[in-house]
């Protein structure tokens, strides 16, 4: 196992020299001055040729290539040109808050998820089974910022429960702790269910699909056969193998911590990774742009990676060497 | 099936001639009605709209033969609004006479006593589609939205761009009507015409050309003035419009009485912020939104296919190689890919929509060759491909001919899956604003546009929406039905 999750680990490092690698020609192919990268506006020509020396966008490309990996891999991601700030400190501060209303939509989908799936396995066929499906094939099926919208346009706009957007209110910072936090709270409720509702859905049926396969497995009949409870049967003996292919579900997940929240982010303006992106490639602020998407690949790298590795810890039928 | 004598099968003119009729006289009812419901829809719409219809060809004919001979107005006639209505009258002409086409070599065929016989896999998996239900609903709502994709102009009530009178059309709520004064024309065509001074060998051919082009492009609203409200007082007619009146003398309108100079013009859906009407936005939004998921999906299923039929074919070097490839492209997350490539070619002159087409297909390939590569391992292992190379066949030969055909299946099930999922991404990026640019309407765009106004009109971001999940549902709706079409084994253990 040891070897396996080495082996694992071992492989994931192309990946990142390969994600670094193709986000530099990307840049590089994009047609134009690549001195207006790094400087907005009109440039007078010999500024720009000062800059490019400084830059070093005259050496031939693999020097600058070797340069780049370098300055990447050390961590220095260079100066954001919209916000005036070291990106390495602004993604420092956005990071949090994208985990915060991520982490919560993880726990959300997963939950729900999985309660849907048991439910309506258990009741296969009946009217709650159906209708669950046909709600869960809606909600897959809808833009995630037109679900955004809609509630924004019941809950916080017609109904006045919830504020539209934002993380806290502007007069936060004055409030007593609790106060402040329940603040949060109401304003993480709505991207936190828009984004796990869809995700939710989707668990659901997978969750369905795999604890249905175990139901009709030799070990679940023996257990009901020996006069188990039904709770038992299902918490005890078939759950557990059912929620295998739930733990690589969760694993594919974690990348979606920091790169699932693009739009979300957008639609309730919180001020996350994703929000940030969009800011940034409005603002052609090609140093954040490249950062951000860094930092979520670098994510998904790691997300799969942990997701192998569950998945060898909690399936010990498979064996690896 | 009983078999049938060919008297029987030839059933006279209407069998042979009216899609559909054949298949209802046959036992086989819904679908005959549909067909025949959907083949007649045609000469209705045609006969509704029969100036645009022959205006379309008229136009179509007269710039193909003026390009021909004279190629430097090209662009005076190759207009992308214009060639919309070549598209809208090729495809109602062309889409009956393909049905028909099709009825006929069916009964042919049956006639010739073959058809029942040989069920291939394809007919097979068509029968059982039949059958459920709701796929074939979600089939026919599908087959609905491209007809009316390409025949925008005969469904929508107004041209989606046309707007006037700002102040009294902006903000209508969904079926309200506005009241409208008809004017005298102020401007005729022929004036207008002055002011385009041809140089051509065949001047009259143009000017045909341009009027003709010019009543096909009209927005509809010249020479209409939309007010709140109006009185008739002595010569004059007073409307209010916004907050003031405003005086037309009855001279300048057409006609002299109320009857011949008022109007209404109804929006079932509401107008948006500049007063264009909603409902025709979305009709013709549909455009973007299923041309651009089909060709995207189509684009990336052919280059997923092709790199998972290389790798899992050759595998060793190649198929490393290409993994790794997949396995880096993979490594973005699903939207950044895209914003980055699209913030980086921004500026690149090509069409915007092309540009999202390219870049959609180009960065969703990847699952579909990790797939295809999975089925190709396990086909090229059995004996009939060992037979295939052990009679010398071609590498390509073997590839197109042998495993192709027998990994079609999944990718065909995958493909009509996947087109859900682009439309929401193209959707979510014209919401961000970085997809389809205004005024060209697209789903997310209107959405994008109205969200801004969500509190006093709440019509514009949220009907889109319904479009867009109508769409999605139905694709995977058909993607399910597919898949338990062509796998009967999953069929049996779902029930």
């Amino acid at each position: 196992m040891t070897r396996y999750i080495f082996k694992r680990v071992m492989s994931a490092i192309p990946l990142l020299f390969g994600l670094l690698t193709f986000t530099f020609f990307i840049i590089r192919l994009a047609p134009g001055d690549p001195v207006s990268l790094y400087v907005q506006g009109d440039v007078d020509p010999q500024l720009a040729e000062n800059l490019r020396v400084q830059l070093g966008l005259n050496d031939p490309l693999p020097v600058q290539y070797v340069k780049w990996l370098k300055s990447m891999v050390t961590g220095e991601m260079g100066v954001s040109f919209s916000r005036h700030a070291d990106v390495t400190d602004i993604l420092a501060d956005t990071i949090p808050n994208t985990l915060l209303l991520t982490v919560f939509a993880l726990f959300f989908n997963f939950l729900i998820g999985i309660a849907i799936g048991i439910t309506t396995a258990l009741k296969r066929g009946t009217l709650a089974d159906h209708t669950v499906n046909v709600i869960s094939l809606f909600v897959y099926s809808m833009p995630e910022f037109w679900l955004g919208l809609m509630l924004i346009l019941g809950v916080s706009l017609q109904l006045d429960l919830l504020p539209a957007s934002g993380m806290h209110s502007p007069m936060a910072r004055f409030l007593s702790t609790p106060a402040y936090i329940w603040d949060l709270v109401k304003h993480m409720i709505l991207p936190v269910f828009v984004l796990g509702v869809a995700s939710a859905a989707a668990t659901g049926r997978y969750m369905r699909g795999s604890l249905l396969e175990v139901i009709n497995q030799d070990y679940v009949r023996t257990a009901r056969a020996k006069g188990l409870s039904e709770v038992l049967v299902i918490g005890k003996h078939a759950l557990r193998n059912a929620l295998i292919p739930i733990i690589t579900l969760l694993g594919l997940s974690l990348p979606f911590l920091l790169g699932g929240a693009v739009i979300v982010e957008t639609v309730f303006a919180w001020p996350g990774m994703g929000k940030l992106t969009v800011d940034a490639i409005f603002a052609r602020d090609y140093p954040l742009i490249i950062a951000c998407t860094l930092v979520s690949g670098v994510m998904v790298i790691l997300g799969n990676l942990l997701a192998d590795v569950l998945y060898a810890i909690v399936d010990p039928r498979i064996r690896y060497d | 099936m009983t078999e049938r004598s060919p008297e029987q099968i030839e059933g006279g003119w209407m069998h042979r001639h009216i899609p559909g009729v054949h298949f209802i006289a046959h036992g086989h009812r819904v679908f005959g009605w549909l067909l025949l419901g959907y083949f007649l829809m045609f000469p209705v719409l045609i006969l509704l709209n029969l100036t645009a219809f022959i205006q379309g060809f008229q136009s179509m004919g007269l710039s193909a033969f003026l390009v021909t001979v004279d190629y430097h107005h090209h662009t005076l006639f190759l207009r992308g609004d214009v060639m919309e209505h070549w598209l809208a009258s090729v495809f109602a002409l062309g889409m009956p006479v393909f049905l028909w086409w099709l009825n006929r070599r069916r009964l042919e065929r049956m006639s010739q006593g073959t058809y029942e016989h040989e069920l291939s896999q394809w007919a097979l998996a068509w029968r059982e589609f039949k059958r459920n239900r709701v796929a074939a609903t979600g089939l026919v709502v599908i087959i609905l939205l491209y007809t009316m994709a390409f025949l925008c102009p005969y469904f929508a009530p107004f041209h989606p761009n046309a707007f006037s009178d700002g102040t009294v059309t902006k903000f209508r709520p969904p079926l309200s009507s506005v009241p409208i004064l008809y004017q005298q024309p102020t401007e005729t065509a022929s004036e207008r015409l002055a002011s385009l001074r041809m140089q051509s060998d065949y001047p009259s051919l143009v000017r045909d050309l341009v009027l003709i082009n010019q009543d096909l492009t009209d927005e509809g609203f010249m020479n209409t003035r939309a007010v709140e409200a109006y009185r008739v007082e002595g010569s004059n007619v007073l409307a209010t419009v916004g907050d003031s009146l405003v005086a037309f003398p009855i001279a300048d309108l057409v006609g002299s009485t109320p009857e011949e100079f008022e109007g209404s013009r109804f929006h079932l859906f509401g107008t948006d912020s500049y007063g264009r009407d909603i409902l025709s936005r979305i009709i013709y939004g549909s455009r973007v939104s299923l041309s651009l998921g089909f060709i995207a999906v189509l684009l990336s299923v052919s280059l997923g296919t092709l790199i998972g039929l290389l790798a899992g074919y050759f595998g060793r070097f190649t198929d490393s190689v290409l993994m790794r490839f997949v396995d880096v492209l993979l490594a973005f997350p699903a939207l950044f890919l895209i914003l980055i490539i699209i913030s980086a070619f921004e500026t690149v002159a090509v069409p915007r929509v092309l540009l999202i087409v390219l870049v959609l297909g180009l960065t969703s390939w990847m699952g579909i060759s990790r797939l295809v590569r999975g089925e190709v391992l396990s086909v090229k292992e059995r004996e009939f491909v060992l037979a295939a190379r052990t009679l010398g066949l071609g590498h390509t030969r073997i590839l197109s001919r042998h495993i192709l055909p027998n990994i079609l299946t999944p990718i065909i099930v995958n493909a009509t899956l996947r087109i859900g999922g682009i439309i929401l991404v193209e959707a979510a990026l014209s919401y961000l604003n970085i997809g389809v640019q205004q005024p060209t309407p697209s789903w997310g765009n209107i959405i994008f546009e109205g969200k801004d106004f969500l509190s006093h009109a709440w019509w514009i971001s949220t009907l889109p929406g319904f479009a867009i999940v109508l769409v999605v549902v139905c694709f995977n709706l058909v993607g399910d039905g597919l898949r338990d079409a062509f796998d009967p084994m999953l069929n049996n253990e779902r029930a």
